[in-house]
C-alpha cells in the first residue's frame, strides 16, 4: 500500500469534518451542539495523525497488519494485476447498479449473474444458464410469490410503455 | 404458579403445537439467513394466520420464528462477511476469518451452540425475572440510556487495535453519517442535499453490508481464490466448534447476562448487542492477539448475546407493553390481536400463555439448533467454491438485500458508497468496525442526550447513581484494559485494521 492512500483518507475525514462544521453554523443550538462536538474533536484528531503521518511514518497503521477479516494480498500478486482485477470487479458492480435502474432487477440480476459466470468467471454455458435461473427463482419465487415483494420496473420498461 | 409452568408444557408437546413450532422455526432460519429478510418479514408474513389460532398457537409459531432468525443470520456473515440482520455485525469480525482459516465448520458449531444456550438463558431470565423486573427497566432513564451510548462509543478502542487514532477519526465519521436526515428533536434537515430519501437518515442494513461486504467479496475477486486459504482436509469439524463453546461456557453467560439486560432495555435495540458482546469478549479475554483473525471466542460471545436478547426484550413487552424494537412491537399486535393484554393479566389470568412463550423459547432454539447443526458441513463447502462463481451470487444478494430496506434506489447508492469508502479504509489500514459502531450509536446519544439535557434543565442527569455507575465501570474497563497494556500483554492485533496490500 502507498502511504498516500492513508493520507488522503485523512485528508478527506478532515474536509468531511470541517464541512460539517461549517454547515452546522446556521443551525438551532441543538442540532448544532452534537456535530460541533463530534466534528471538532475529529478534526483534531486527524491534525495530529497528519502530523504522525508527516514526521513519524513508522508509527501509523499499515495494511502490511492486516486483521479484522482482512487477509493480505498474495504478495507475489503483482499491483498492476491487482489493481486491474480492482477496477474490473467495481465494474461489475456498477453495471449491475446501471442494469438494475435500466431493466429492473427481475431482469438485471439474472442477466448479470449469466453475463459474470459466462464472461468473466469463463463457466460454461450450462452453468452460467443455471446459476440465472436461480435467480430468478429466488427472485420470482421466493420474493414476488412468496414474500409478495414487488420490484419496481426500469426505465427501459418505461421509455418502451411496458 | 407450578401448575401453569406444566400445563404450559403440555400444551407445547402436543403434535399440532409440536408442528407449529417447527413451522415457525423453518420459516425463521430461511428469513435469517437470507439477507435483507429477518424477523420482522417473518412476523408480517405469518401474522395474518394468527387471526384464527388459539394464544398458545399463535404464540408458539410467532416465538419460534423470531427465537431462530439471530442463528442462521451468521451463516452469510461467515460465509461472505455480510450479516444476515443486523444481529450478525459482530459475529463478521471473526466468524470470517475462521472462514477463511477453512474453520467454517467449526465457527457454525460454536455459533450454533452458543445460540443455543443464549436463546435458554434468555428464557430462564424471562421465566425467573417477570416478578420482580419493575424495578430494573424503572430504573434505566434517558441518562442511563446516553450513558450506555457512551460506553459502547469506547469500545472503540478496543475495534481499533493499533490504529486508535484511525479507529476514533473512523467512530466520529461514523457518528457523523448517522446525523444525516431530518433531527427528530428540531426538526432541522442535515446533509439531506435537497433528498427526500434521506430525511429519514441514512439507512443501516446497505451501509453495513457495504462496508464489510463490498471490501470483502472485493478482496476475494482480486485474489481469485474461494473464500477459504486452505484445501478441503483443512475444515474443521462443527463438534470441535461446539467444544469451544462448552469450553468456554462462563464467556456464553456472561454474554447472555449482557444479551438479557440489553434486550430488557427498552430503547436500545438489537443493532448494539452483539458489538457490546464483541467488545465485552475481546476487553475480559486472555490472549487477545488472535481475535480479529478467526478467534472462536469472537464468535461465542456475539452469538449467544444475540439470542439471549429476545428473551430479555419479551420480559417488559409482556410484562408493561412496552415494545423494545419493531419486531417486538409486532409481536404487541399480534398479543392485541388475539386478546392478550400486556401487563398483571399474563402474571395471573393469563399466565399459562406466558409459560408457553418461555417453553417456545426454550424448544425453538433446541429445535433450531437441531435443524441447523447438520447442514453446517454443506453450508461450510461453500467457502471452498471457487470465488469467481460465488462472486455474482453474492454481488446480487447484497443488491437485492439492500434494495429491501426502504425499497429506494438510495439505498443501492449507499451500498455502492459505503462499499468504496470501505474499500479505500481498508487499502489504508483503517478499522472499519468503528465506523458502523458511529452509524448505530449515534442516534442513541443524540436522542438521549437531548431528552436527559431537557428534563433535567441542564446537566443535573450526571449525578444520577445509574450514571455515575455507568461512567465509573466506563473508566474502570478502559483503565483496566490500558494497566494490561503496559504490563506488556499486547494489543490485540486481530482489531487492528488492515487490507491488503497495494491493490
Amino acid at each position: 500500500m502507498k502511504p498516500s492512500v492513508g493520507r488522503g483518507l485523512n485528508l478527506f475525514m478532515a474536509g468531511l469534518f470541517v464541512a460539517a462544521i461549517l454547515s452546522a453554523t446556521e443551525w438551532p443550538v441543538h442540532s448544532r451542539a452534537f456535530v460541533m462536538a463530534i466534528a471538532f474533536p475529529g478534526l483534531l484528531l486527524t491534525v495530529v495523525l497528519f502530523v504522525r503521518q508527516r514526521w513519524w511514518p513508522g508509527t501509523e497503521a499499515t495494511a502490511a497488519s492486516p486483521g479484522l477479516g482482512d487477509t493480505p494480498l498474495d504478495a507475489d500478486l503483482p499491483p498492476a494485476l491487482a489493481r486491474r482485477r480492482m477496477v474490473n470487479v467495481f465494474g461489475w458492480i456498477f453495471a449491475l447498479f446501471g442494469l438494475i435502474w435500466l431493466a429492473g432487477f427481475e431482469i438485471a440480476v439474472p442477466l448479470f449473474t449469466f453475463g459474470y459466470l459466462r464472461f468473466q468467471a469463463r463457466e460454461s454455458l450450462v452453468v452460467s444458464g443455471l446459476a440465472a435461473v436461480v435467480m430468478v427463482a429466488l427472485i420470482v419465487g421466493v420474493f414476488n410469490w412468496i414474500l409478495h415483494v414487488l420490484w419496481p420496473q426500469g426505465m427501459l420498461q418505461g421509455w418502451l410503455g411496458l | 404458579m407450578l401448575e401453569s409452568l406444566l400445563t404450559a408444557l403440555g400444551v407445547i408437546f402436543s403434535p399440532y403445537h409440536l408442528l407449529l413450532l417447527f413451522l415457525g422455526v423453518l420459516l425463521g432460519i430461511l428469513l435469517g439467513a437470507v439477507p435483507g429478510l429477518g424477523g420482522i418479514v417473518g412476523l408480517t408474513i405469518v401474522l395474518p394466520f394468527v387471526f384464527e389460532m388459539s394464544p398458545s398457537e399463535a404464540m408458539v409459531l410467532l416465538v419460534g420464528l423470531v427465537a431462530v432468525v439471530t442463528s442462521s443470520d451468521s451463516i452469510p456473515a461467515v460465509l461472505f462477511a455480510v450479516p444476515g440482520t443486523a444481529a450478525a455485525q459482530a459475529t463478521i469480525m471473526d466468524g470470517h476469518p475462521m472462514a477463511k482459516k477453512g474453520e467454517a465448520g467449526r465457527a457454525f458449531g460454536a455459533i450454533y451452540s452458543a445460540s443455543m444456550m443464549g436463546g435458554v438463558f434468555g428464557a430462564l431470565a424471562l421465566l425467573l425475572a417477570i416478578p420482580i423486573m419493575r424495578p430494573l427497566v424503572l430504573s434505566v432513564g434517558s441518562p442511563e440510556l446516553f450513558m450506555l451510548g457512551i460506553v459502547g462509543i469506547s469500545m472503540v478502542g478496543v475495534l481499533s487495535g493499533r490504529a486508535p487514532l484511525q479507529g476514533l477519526i473512523a467512530g466520529m465519521a461514523g457518528v457523523l453519517a448517522s446525523m444525516v436526515g431530518m433531527d427528530p428533536q428540531t426538526g432541522v434537515l442535515r446533509w439531506t442535499f435537497g433528498a427526500l430519501y434521506l430525511w429519514e437518515g441514512l439507512p443501516l442494513v446497505p451501509a453495513v453490508m457495504g462496508v464489510f461486504g463490498i471490501p470483502e467479496i472485493v478482496e476475494m475477486v482480486i485474489r481469485r481464490r474461494s473464500i477459504a486459504d486452505v484445501p478441503r482436509h483443512a475444515i474443521k469439524g462443527i463438534l470441535v466448534g461446539i467444544g469451544d463453546t462448552f469450553r468456554h461456557w462462563f464467556l456464553v453467560l456472561r454474554c447472555s447476562v449482557l444479551g438479557t439486560w440489553i434486550g430488557l432495555i427498552p430503547g436500545l435495540g438489537s443493532d448494539v448487542v452483539d458489538w457490546f458482546a464483541y467488545g465485552h469478549t475481546v476487553q475480559s479475554s486472555r490472549p487477545r492477539e488472535s481475535f480479529g483473525k478467526g478467534d472462536v471466542r469472537g464468535v461465542i460471545g456475539p452469538e449467544s448475546a444475540a439470542n439471549a436478547k429476545l428473551g430479555g426484550s419479551l420480559i417488559p413487552t409482556i410484562a408493561f407493553g412496552i415494545p423494545g424494537s419493531l419486531q417486538m412491537i409486532i409481536l404487541l399486535g399480534a398479543f392485541m390481536i388475539l386478546g392478550l393484554r400486556p401487563g398483571p393479566e399474563m402474571l395471573t389470568d393469563n399466565l399459562d400463555v406466558t409459560f408457553t412463550i418461555v417453553w417456545s423459547l426454550v424448544l425453538a432454539n433446541v429445535f433450531g439448533t437441531l435443524i441447523l447443526l447438520p447442514l453446517t458441513g454443506q453450508l461450510a463447502k461453500l467457502a471452498l467454491v471457487r470465488i469467481q462463481v460465488l462472486a455474482p451470487v453474492i454481488i446480487s444478494i447484497l443488491f437485492l438485500a439492500s434494495f429491501l430496506t426502504t425499497r429506494d434506489y438510495g439505498d443501492l447508492i449507499v451500498l455502492i458508497g459505503f462499499g468504496l469508502f470501505a474499500w479505500v479504509m481498508k487499502l489504508a489500514g483503517w478499522p472499519r468496525p468503528p465506523l458502523v459502531l458511529g452509524l448505530v450509536l449515534g442516534p442513541i446519544i443524540g436522542k438521549y442526550l437531548f431528552i436527559s439535557t431537557h428534563a433535567y434543565n441542564g446537566f443535573g442527569w450526571l449525578a444520577r447513581p445509574g450514571v455515575i455507575l455507568l461512567f465509573l465501570a466506563m473508566v474502570a474497563s478502559v483503565a483496566f484494559g490500558l494497566v494490561r497494556e503496559r504490563r506488556g500483554e499486547t494489543a490485540p492485533e486481530g482489531s487492528v485494521a488492515g487490507g491488503p496490500h497495494e491493490a
